[in-house]
């Protein structure tokens, strides 16, 4: 009996620990692996938050909707009635902030995406303290890692701007530092920190973003350079001079306009740019190539990425099909099927490129600006057979002459053009205005003349732009001549608002029958954080 | 049935019997149910011993007295009792047993005595299974078991199936039960093929159902905590045949017949184009526009050149696409199968061949199956043997999917049933001479003839799946009644799938996607089953061993577009848009097993299993966990107190169990942070940078089981010599721990996160009646009913703190769970019906501020215009509305008369509430590029003191109407508590909109309907020819049978096109075909 009962025992342990278990056992094959093990994977950080601000067709980035969304709102644009696509252009043109819009969400959770795979990468940058790659070359320390960094700053200042601009009060008005407005994530969380986000005031987002962009001039290179930085840093990043350029912004926009102008000083000495190419140049690239005007471009000339990751929803405010081929002019013609947005007549005529009658001005027939960059088109006559490149086809309830915004789309492969994200225009109308408020009228007409200078058409006006009446001088400079400056320069680029709310100007309300002008403190002109966002805010 | 064909065999070895007074007679017996012959069926004297067995046809000859009484016996058949009477020739009809509790069934690494249960288990048998013409066996088990709920996800073939054992008892996305098939768990999960708008293919769709014997379904914690970690949704075992000794068949079935939709889209309602026009128009015409130009939409289009169209011509056209893309589709299923066997081995062989050609045009389902199942007894107490099955399914898909935006590039992606119910507008022309295709605007996913051209899209999937299991078991020799077994099984599944469309249904060129994928899981297991009766009333059962488990799986993506070539396949493409190949899924668990029971004088049983078990899901602290179970049962009726009941009620059983289970269906390594490196997240060339890093999980380290506490009480009972028989059963199941990937706020920059986030209990009762209403042996008239029913009723306990504090749930499209509250209510705004003066849909508010501080949906008591904003602040906990059925179950009713049979089967689900959102969608103008229904045209508000279900036609959903949430409220009380201090109505007065109504992505309680129907699911009739005809042409079974599935369907509220399936999918089709059984 007691040989069956130890029989039967050890048959128990044969069946229970035949075979034995072990730690090994649960050990995967290809358990999971930290992102970045040399310095070259590290280069895959660095360029995400450029896709998560850029691309994914229609939405779900933030640059471009951004663009749409801040353009529209202004009196720049005109919505044209009856005109019609998947997307919220009455919730735009008529300013319904409060409106919980898909697009907003989208961009929303592109921009903190971006932050939060940032933080993370930053958080392994510090937790080294600036040396991760303890084995990788001192040049690659210096020229990749430290310059990731940088650029990993950088792009989390830009996220955050563009948080500012779409969600949050502008500095200066009464909700910047009081009103706890916007998450705030400096470090990649844990399931706690994820849940719970520590909402904060305008203000401290925008300290955050001057420490970042500072952080980045530190650390980014002047220019890349080819055998010391990874290829693909070539084309399409930021650099020392984007830093200088995105600072300069903000600090514009945060009223702090000596520091805007140092570095745009710094920046136009720095001799890398240049506005002695026509306008077009700066939109026509659908290669690796820039136009010398232009500081940072988002790059979209990757072919093999599809159509999938344009920036679509500019065919909403632009006037060429994304399809377009070169230049969607002439035997190209391909008008946006989307398009909804033209420029707002009352700006055109404010802007000297329309008559009150309606008509084409020789102001703006000797603008290359208008010539390269805008498209106008006849009002629609009821004839069937008129050529829609020169009336307007499309709507036929449009019998007004229309001025449509052409900036997008414009390289020989349409949807693959580059979309330039900082202009040194931009700067010098920046610095213009500035030097005009500080009493330097002198500067500010020099600024104000390169910029007309450069959009001055010879050809057409019979003279230099220097010997024309229209060459600004110490004395006939006004503040009003730079605002309109500024819009025949940036028009359709989404600087307009922005920029008047820099200035604490009113934003006029265009054509709008049904709003007036939004004064300081320019009350619902922000829009809703996203209610799936604030279902998790806490009291704070 | 050892006991039994012992019993046999030892008759069979004393030979012959010698009678008094004797007479030779001979017989046959047969079954009653299908009229095969009972090989080694008993036939004795009553009172004694002494008799003979039946051979393998069934004949018998034997001396006996005259006037004597024979009982004739077979295994899971009722005893038959004639006496001697003149006649020498006696054919025995045999009838199934109602109630068989010798019966042995099958559990978790075992059998054993039905009327020893005191689990909870469910079986449906092959015969219940193969009545029902469906691709997948899961489908056919719809409404056979109690507990048992089962949805069909689409009518396409092939589609998959939801299994949901006790309703849900988890969060988790996943509650799929534990699959075992002949001892080895199988994958039931989908996502291996790449499916781009088409409907994904089951892998339980591999199997053929005309292999399994029987399933069992354990559902409670006794039977299911030897499963531990993967019990906690129930288990499913499938046997599958064998072959059996002395007995060797040949069985030929084949079955045809067509498939009609489910619902003719005329039941739906959708205008035709004059129709159509005239609601655009009216709209257009309310928002003080022009009428509709076809270019408005056309414009949207992408195709070069785009074709344009005149008002005039539009009208003039009038395409149904239904009838353009759907067609009575067909089946045909071949299955061949022989068995049989000697004292030392036997055998069963089987092949399958289904060609299901589906209700989409263009899309067909073929199946080879193949099964060799062998078992041999090299020694005397050494059993081996294998279960070998292979299948190979070649599915041709059509796209299924709704697009987005009109003329979003969406040819070769969306397009079929889900586009002919919301995209494609009957003034859509098919043809346009002038494109280079010969199509209209094909990119568009609106021509949906283009898009299922094959010379412009091919979409198919092909799985090969390998099942094996290899056992051996050993009859300890020197230890009476241990058994050791041991058993290693392999699933293998390759799916390959390619999706492929040329340039004329895409904008950015030709583009193919080429997916394969292997998957691996391989167990390994160890057991010993020990069972002993000592002293004639102590009856013991013991189980222990240990298993393993591991899975795997290998993916091989390619993508790209701009092809070479005129092949249908990836090729060597000019553009390569993303490579990936690589391990995934990895699992890798231990288990050690172990169970008892003990029954005293047959009627009183304890037992208790525990199973700890290991997963590499979870981090190295958090890996193991013990499940306990303990059970009891009494059965009452072996009690002599219960003597005088005898005679009515002859079985009575008490039953309970208490046990553990773990659930771990989540993905794997989500207890540490992950990341991806996608190519197509890059930024810049793929020559220049190989990927960009994005977060793909969000760690939680402390990640653990989600564990089920069960409670299981009944009573199985049987009257009248078992021919009413049944189980009253009650559940609650108290799961802890939940597994939920719970959202994250957006900043959080992870869309989502696992965690163990709460807990929740899920109960109910289950009761299950089957009756012999009518026996008749000398009519040959045999009426058998059976009825099960579940009630199921949940609720959320608890959720983390932060989500109980704040009254948050965790939401899931338009459903949430809350603590306090049952699973998946419906969150969404309440329809207050359209304002008769303003003719704008209405919705009850909400306190806003008071939700924003409790999370308590509470009513203002006013009503507000539905426009976006509105619809985004102010939804409602439907408490009394769930998304989750909260009763369902089947009735069956088998009728046998002579050779006939007739069988009428109805299921039945309810308690549940769905969203009609294609209705939502197809009943506003928008922007005039979706289908709408007729009932618009009755049915919308067109001037004041109208009382109608929709709003009045605007375009592009702006109405003069607006609200402003801000505005002071001119009719406000004053009091200051009172929260509808502001928001106002808002509008200009000159007919410009200020209200946005669009809502395409807010819900409200309009679209909201009572889910419940009841099925009529088959209704076979079948004639078994006589055998002695059959015979003489050498046959020994010759049945044919017609059968009609899914020919009837009623809903209390839903008048969409299938609450099963729900939404725009296809329905489930009518069945309508014939078949033959054949038995040689």
């Amino acid at each position: 009996m007691m040989n069956k009962l130890f029989i039967f025992a050890g048959l128990i342990l044969f069946t229970v620990h035949f075979p034995a278990c072990s730690d090994e056992f649960f050990e995967l094959t290809n358990p999971p692996e930290f992102p970045w093990l040399t310095v070259s994977e590290f280069e895959r950080a660095a360029v995400s938050p450029y896709n998560y601000s850029f691309f994914s067709g229609w939405g779900g980035e933030f640059f471009m909707t951004d663009r749409v969304f801040r353009e529209c709102m202004t009196d720049v644009v005109y919505r044209i009635p009856g005109a019609s696509a998947n997307f919220p252009i009455d919730v735009i043109y008529n300013r319904q902030t409060d409106i919980d819009d898909g697009r907003n969400q989208g961009s929303f959770s592109a921009g903190y995406k971006a932050i939060g795979l940032i933080n993370t990468a930053l958080d392994f940058y510090e937790q080294y303290d600036g040396d991760p790659f303890p084995d990788a070359s001192g040049d690659d320390k210096v020229h990749n890692v430290d310059r990731i960094a940088g650029e990993l700053h950088f792009m989390r200042a830009f996220a955050y701007l563009h948080h500012c601009y779409r969600h949050a009060p502008p500095p200066g008005t009464p909700g910047f530092s009081k009103e706890k407005i916007l998450p705030y994530r400096v470090s990649f969380t844990d399931a706690e920190a994820a849940t719970n986000a520590r909402f904060v005031s305008t203000d401290t987002i925008y300290d955050q973003i001057e420490r970042d962009l500072q952080a980045a001039l530190e650390l980014l290179p002047e220019k890349y350079v080819e055998g010391l930085h990874h290829p693909s840093y070539a084309y399409g990043r930021a650099d020392k001079n984007t830093a200088r350029a995105l600072l300069s912004r903000v600090y514009f926009q945060t009223g702090q306009w000596e520091l805007a102008k140092e570095q745009i000083d710094a920046l136009i000495a720095s001799g890398a740019y240049s506005l002695d190419q026509d306008p077009i140049e700066a939109f026509n690239r659908s290669d690796v190539s820039r136009g010398n005007e232009v500081i940072w471009q988002s790059i979209n000339y990757d072919e093999a990425h599809g159509q999938t990751v344009v920036p679509k929803d500019a065919t909403l405010f632009t006037f060429l099909d994304y399809r377009a081929i070169n230049g969607g002019l002439g035997e190209y013609f391909r008008r946006s099927t989307w398009h909804t947005y033209s420029m707002s007549n009352a700006v055109a005529k404010q802007l000297g490129w329309m008559d009150e009658a309606g008509n084409v001005t020789p102001a703006a027939l000797r603008d290359k600006r208008y010539t390269q960059l805008f498209y106008r088109l006849e009002g629609n006559r009821g004839i069937v057979d008129d050529d829609p490149k020169v009336y307007e086809q499309q709507y036929t309830q449009v019998k007004e002459p229309r001025i449509w915004g052409n900036k997008y789309f414009r390289g020989p492969d349409g949807m693959h053009t580059n979309v330039p994200v900082i202009r040194l225009a931009e700067l010098y109308l920046t610095r213009s205005i500035i030097r005009y408020t500080e009493g330097d009228l002198s500067g500010a007409a020099d600024d104000l003349n390169v910029v007309r200078t450069r959009a001055w058409d010879e050809s057409v006006a019979g003279a230099t732009y220097a010997s024309s009446d229209q060459f600004v001088t110490t004395e006939s400079i006004t503040a009003e001549m730079i605002h309109l400056e500024r819009m025949r320069e940036l028009a359709f680029e989404g600087d307009r608002l922005t920029y008047l709310q820099a200035l604490v100007l009113p934003i006029p309300a265009g054509e709008r029958t049904n709003t007036g002008e939004v004064p300081f403190p320019y009350n619902g002109m922000y829009w809703t954080i996203p209610q799936k966002e604030l279902d998790f805010k806490l009291e704070n | 049935m050892k006991l039994h064909l012992f019993q046999s065999l030892l008759l069979l070895c004393l030979g012959t019997f010698v009678f008094a007074q004797e007479k030779i007679i001979s017989g046959n017996v047969r079954s009653a149910g299908d009229g095969e012959p009972l090989p080694g069926a008993t036939i004795t004297l009553q009172g004694s011993t002494e008799g003979t067995i039946a051979d393998v046809n069934g004949d018998f000859t034997l001396t006996v007295p005259e006037g004597s009484t024979l009982v004739v016996s077979f295994v899971g058949m009722e005893d038959h009792r004639f006496t001697v009477d003149d006649r020498m020739q006696y054919n025995i009809v045999l009838n199934a047993q109602v109630e068989e509790l010798d019966e042995l069934v099958v559990i978790g690494y075992g059998t054993r005595k039905k009327k020893d249960m005191v689990g909870s288990v469910s079986s449906v048998t092959s015969e219940e299974l193969t009545r029902m013409p469906s691709t997948s066996f899961t489908e056919a088990m719809q409404g056979k078991a109690a507990g048992v709920q089962i949805t069909t996800s689409s009518g396409v073939p092939g589609a998959r199936t939801n299994v949901l054992i006790r309703g849900s008892s988890s969060i988790n996305l996943s509650t799929a039960p534990l699959w075992i098939v002949d001892g080895m768990p199988i994958y039931s999960g989908g996502g291996l093929e790449k499916t781009i708008g088409s409907t994904s293919q089951d892998p339980m769709s591999l199997i053929n159902m005309n292999d399994i014997e029987s399933i069992q379904i354990l559902k409670d914690a006794e039977a299911t905590s030897i499963y531990g970690s993967r019990g906690s949704n129930g288990v499913v075992l499938v046997t599958t045949k064998s072959g059996q000794a002395g007995k060797s068949t040949l069985n030929v079935n084949y079955s045809s017949g067509i498939l009609r939709l489910g619902k003719e889209p005329e039941e739906i309602g959708f205008t035709n184009t004059l129709e159509w026009l005239s609601l655009v128009d009216q709209g257009r015409a309310n928002s003080g526009l022009p009428p509709f130009d076809p270019f408005d939409i056309i414009k949207f289009f992408r195709d070069d050149p785009l074709a344009t169209l005149t008002r005039e011509q539009a009208e003039q056209i009038d395409v149904n696409w239904f009838d353009q893309i759907l067609r009575t589709g067909s089946y045909q299923d071949v299955n061949v199968s022989g068995s049989g066997g000697t004292e030392k081995s036997n055998y069963f062989l089987s092949f399958n061949f289904n060609d299901t050609k589906g209700n989409p045009l263009k899309n067909f389902f073929r199946r080879y199956s193949a099964r060799a199942n062998l078992n041999f007894n090299p020694l005397n107490n050494l059993t081996l043997g294998t279960r070998l099955n292979f299948s190979y399914t070649n599915n041709n898909r059509v796209q299924q999917q709704v697009g987005g935006a009109t003329g979003n590039n969406q040819g070769g992606a969306s397009a079929g049933f889900g586009n002919a119910n919301r995209i494609a507008l009957t003034w859509f022309p098919i043809y346009n001479s002038a494109h280079p295709s010969g199509y209209w605007n094909p990119m568009s996913g609106a021509n949906l003839v283009a898009s299922i051209d094959d010379d412009h899209h091919f979409d198919e999937v092909e799985v090969y799946r390998g099942l094996g299991t290899f056992f051996a078991e050993y009859q300890v020799p020197f230890i009476a009644g241990l058994n050791i077994r041991s058993e290693a099984s392999i699933d293998f599944i390759q799916n390959n799938s390619v999706f492929w469309v040329s340039e004329t249904l895409r904008e950015d060129g030709s583009y193919a996607f080429d997916r394969a994928v292997t998957r691996t899981g391989i167990n390994f297991n160890v057991y010993g089953n020990y069972n002993r009766i000592f002293a004639g009333e102590h009856s013991i059962a013991l189980t222990f061993g240990s298993e393993w488990f591991m899975q795997q799986q290998y993916n091989r993506d390619k993508e790209g577009q701009n092809l070479t070539g005129t092949y249908k396949q990836f090729g060597q493409p000019a553009d390569i848009l993303s490579v990936y190949a690589g391990l995934s899924n990895e699992e890798y668990m231990w288990g050690y097993i172990g169970r008892g029971q003990y029954k005293f004088r047959d009627r009183y049983l304890v037992g208790f299993s525990l199973r700890r078990d290991a997963d590499s899901k979870f981090g190295e602290d958090y890996r193991w966990e013990t499940f306990p179970a303990f059970s009891f049962g009494w059965i009452l009726s072996e009690e002599n107190f219960f003597a005088s009941f005898i005679q009515v009620m002859n079985f009575l059983k008490l039953r309970g169990s208490f046990g553990e289970t773990g659930n771990k269906n989540i993905p794997a390594n989500r207890f540490v942070t992950t990341f991806s490196n996608d190519l197509e997240d890059r930024y810049g060339e793929a020559g220049l940078i190989s990927g960009g890093t994005r977060i793909s999980n969000l760690g939680t380290p402390t990640l653990t089981w989600e564990t089920t506490n069960s409670y299981d009480v009944g009573v199985d009972f049987g009257f009248l010599e078992n021919r009413i028989g049944g189980s009253i059963a009650f559940y609650r199941q108290d799961v802890t721990d939940l597994l939920l990937r719970s959202e994250l706020p957006p900043s959080a920059g992870v869309s989502g996160i696992w965690n163990n986030v709460g807990d929740m209990r899920n109960q109910g009762w289950e009761i299950s009646f089957s009756s012999v209403n009518i026996n008749n042996t000398s009519l040959g008239l045999r009426w058998k009913t059976t009825f099960n029913l579940t009630l199921s009723k949940n609720e959320v306990l608890a959720l983390t703190p932060r989500y109980d504090q704040e009254g948050l749930g965790v939401s899931k499209g338009r459903t949430i769970s809350k603590t306090g509250k049952a699973l998946w209510n419906y969150y969404i705004c309440e329809w207050a019906g359209v304002d008769p003066a303003k003719g704008v849909d209405m919705i009850h508010e909400i306190d806003y501020e008071h939700w924003e501080e409790t999370g308590e949906t509470v009513k203002t008591g006013r009503l507000i215009p539905a426009t976006q904003t509105n619809l985004s602040r102010n939804r409602i906990v439907f408490e009394d509305k769930t998304s989750q059925p909260t009763f369902f179950g089947g009735l069956d009713n088998t009728l046998e008369f002579r050779g006939f049979d007739l069988n009428i089967f109805f299921s039945f689900t309810g308690g549940h509430y769905l969203y009609d959102y294609e209705e939502q969608r197809t009943t506003s103008v928008q922007y005039g590029q979706v289908v709408l229904r007729k009932e618009l045209l009755t049915e919308a508000w067109e001037a004041p003191g109208d009382r109608k279900r929709y709003p009045r036609l605007v375009w592009d959903s702006q109405y003069q109407w607006g609200w402003d949430i801000d505005k002071a409220n001119p009719e406000w009380d004053g009091d200051p508590d009172d929260p509808r201090a502001t928001g106002y109505w808002t509008n200009t007065g000159d007919g410009e909109p200020t209200g946005v109504y669009n809502n395409e992505s807010g819900s409200y309680s309009k679209y909201l309907y009572r889910g419940d129907y009841i099925r009529l699911r088959t209704v076979q009739l079948g004639y078994t020819f006589p055998s002695g005809l059959v015979q003489r042409v050498g046959i020994n079974k010759l049945r044919l049978y017609i059968t009609l599935s899914n020919l009837w369907l009623w809903t209390l509220e839903y008048e969409g096109w299938d609450p099963e399936s729900g939404g725009g999918q296809l329905p489930i089709p009518r069945t309508y075909s014939f078949g033959i059984n054949l038995t040689f």
